[in-house]
């Protein structure tokens, strides 16, 4: 389980809090979506996660962060990495290998995995988002969705428990997006924690998340399951996010 | 101790309203190669600290502090490593100390004039100087994509470090190894990047015309007067801060 207890951060050189007080608990099998307006501290709180903040981004930290009761500021951020695997936005600013076997090999390698382990484990990840026939391709020759679902591949072969990922569905046409949704329900049904930060409330709806918590100006402003959450339309609205078509659909038949 | 992101921060331009900023881009210029050829008028530690002092109104007028702090903080390294070197080589501890403090001035100079002025300016100024269109624009385009390669080199690295690699472990030449992963991504989106700015520039029509017309007009104030009249006593009282003091002999271990 990730414990966020009672955190406020202020990067270095910043005169206001990236987050302010916030405390949330997320447990293992579940999908957990982060929405908010830009600024409103959701990459921050991924950060977080994997002990990026406080280890390499420098500023104040109050509060902590346990990872299955081991707080991350003692903890480094490769070791934490077994643990909760981060996905970043851009997928290129990870690759530099000559093929994507090599690739998703990296991680494994990085955190001294058996070879046997890593061999099986880079199979596994490359079934999973589906690139195992493309292993011998060079990463850049990828399509935008081929690259995303590689980025993953590349943490998922580190085996985490938890799996964050920053806004996945950026520039992914509606087929990379549902290959998207398959890989995390996937990963819920196998026991791991999906944390998904996002402005494509659409696609999360479709996702069917467990919890999604809204954040605004570093605060977390409200949390539930995501009917509770999508059919307050105007509390979405007022935060600059588009609720799902579906709810306001409902929500015009009911002033209708 | 090695800060290479804070070291990138001095050259990261971040206008914003300040009474400095609003100075005629000449002006600042100027200002800003009098504090450079200041510290280097007589190599003694009174002028290296006069040049210091100098300094403090225009950090005060820019509010750079913060910057100033950074950028010492981060070549705090070097500074160590020029003290050590110094005296090592001269046996002169205050004369080290004179060199430090000539370098210490200088990362001010360029910190208070990058706070406070624009690439755009830079550019419009070093057309004012009749240097070539060409050569204005790379020197443009190379600090304004310095902060923008700096901010890339940030996330390679946090995604390389959240795949358990450590950039940290073992010798120097294992370190300096290490640091495949982070070059080779970020060699490839610097060329990436060039590549789309070069067809950005395309579809702008940059180059149609042999001379480019400019809409913006700059005005000599009352601040950048006293600004002016500021360098000037400045320099003429360092000349004489030169002459006055003994001098030191320049790497007198030669002798």
């Amino acid at each position: 389980m990730i414990e966020v207890d009672g955190v406020t951060f202020r990067y270095e050189g910043s005169g206001v809090n990236a987050l302010r007080d916030v405390s949330l608990e997320l447990e293992r099998g579940k999908i957990y979506g982060i929405v908010g307006p830009n600024g409103s501290g959701k990459s921050t709180l991924l950060r977080l996660l994997n002990g990026l903040i406080p280890h390499f981004y420098r500023g104040e930290m109050k509060g902590r962060v346990l990872v299955d009761g081991v707080d991350t500021r003692e903890a480094s951020v490769a070791q934490l990495s077994r643990k909760v695997g981060l996905v970043f936005q851009n997928p290129e600013h990870m690759f530099f290998s000559e093929t994507v076997y090599e690739e998703v090999s990296f991680g494994p390698k990085s955190i001294g995995m058996d070879p046997e382990e890593i061999r099986e484990s880079v199979k596994w990840a490359l079934e999973e988002v589906g690139l195992w026939e493309l292993r011998e391709r060079s990463p850049w020759s990828l399509s935008g969705g081929e690259m995303k679902r590689l980025s993953i591949a590349c943490i998922l072969s580190m085996k985490p428990e938890f799996l964050a990922v920053d806004e996945p569905t950026i520039g992914q046409d509606s087929l990379s997006k549902e290959s998207l949704s398959q890989i995390f329900k996937r990963m819920r049904g196998e026991g791991k924690g999906v944390v998904i930060v996002t402005h494509d409330l659409e696609w999360l709806d479709e996702l069917g998340p467990d919890v999604v918590f809204v954040l605004r100006y570093g605060v977390v402003i409200s949390r539930g399951g995501p009917r509770e959450i999508f059919s307050d339309i105007r509390n979405l609205a007022t935060n600059g996010l588009i609720p799902p078509y579906r709810y306001i659909v409902d929500s015009l038949l009911e002033v209708g | 101790m090695l800060d290479p992101m804070g070291m990138v921060e001095i050259f990261r331009t971040q206008v914003g309203e300040t009474p400095y900023s609003k100075l005629n881009p000449l002006t600042k210029f100027i200002l800003f190669a009098s504090f450079i050829a200041l510290p280097l008028i007589s190599a003694s530690l009174l002028m290296q600290i006069f040049s210091l002092v100098a300094q403090i109104p225009l950090i005060i007028l820019s509010r750079s502090e913060r910057r100033v702090k950074r950028s010492l903080k981060a070549s705090l390294l070097f500074i160590v490593i020029l003290v050590v070197l110094n005296y090592l080589t001269t046996h002169s501890l205050e004369f080290s100390l004179a060199m430090v403090l000539r370098l210490v001035s200088m990362i001010i100079a360029s910190a208070i004039f990058m706070t406070g002025t624009s690439p755009a300016e830079i550019g419009d100024l070093l057309t004012k100087l009749r240097i070539p269109l060409q050569i204005t624009f790379s020197f443009v385009i190379a600090l304004r994509f310095i902060p923008v390669l700096a901010d890339d080199v940030v996330m390679i690295i946090t995604s390389q470090v959240s795949r358990g690699y450590e950039l940290e472990k073992g010798s120097f030449l294992e370190k300096v190894k290490r640091l495949v992963p982070i070059l080779i991504p970020m060699i490839i989106i610097a060329i990436r990047r060039g590549h789309q700015l070069a067809e950005a520039l395309e579809t702008k029509a940059f180059g149609a015309t042999e001379k480019r017309s400019s809409y913006v007009v700059y005005e000599y104030g009352r601040g950048d007067w006293i600004l002016l009249i500021y360098a000037a006593i400045i320099i003429v009282v360092g000349l004489m801060v030169g002459t006055l003091t003994p001098q030191f002999q320049l790497l007198p271990f030669r002798y």
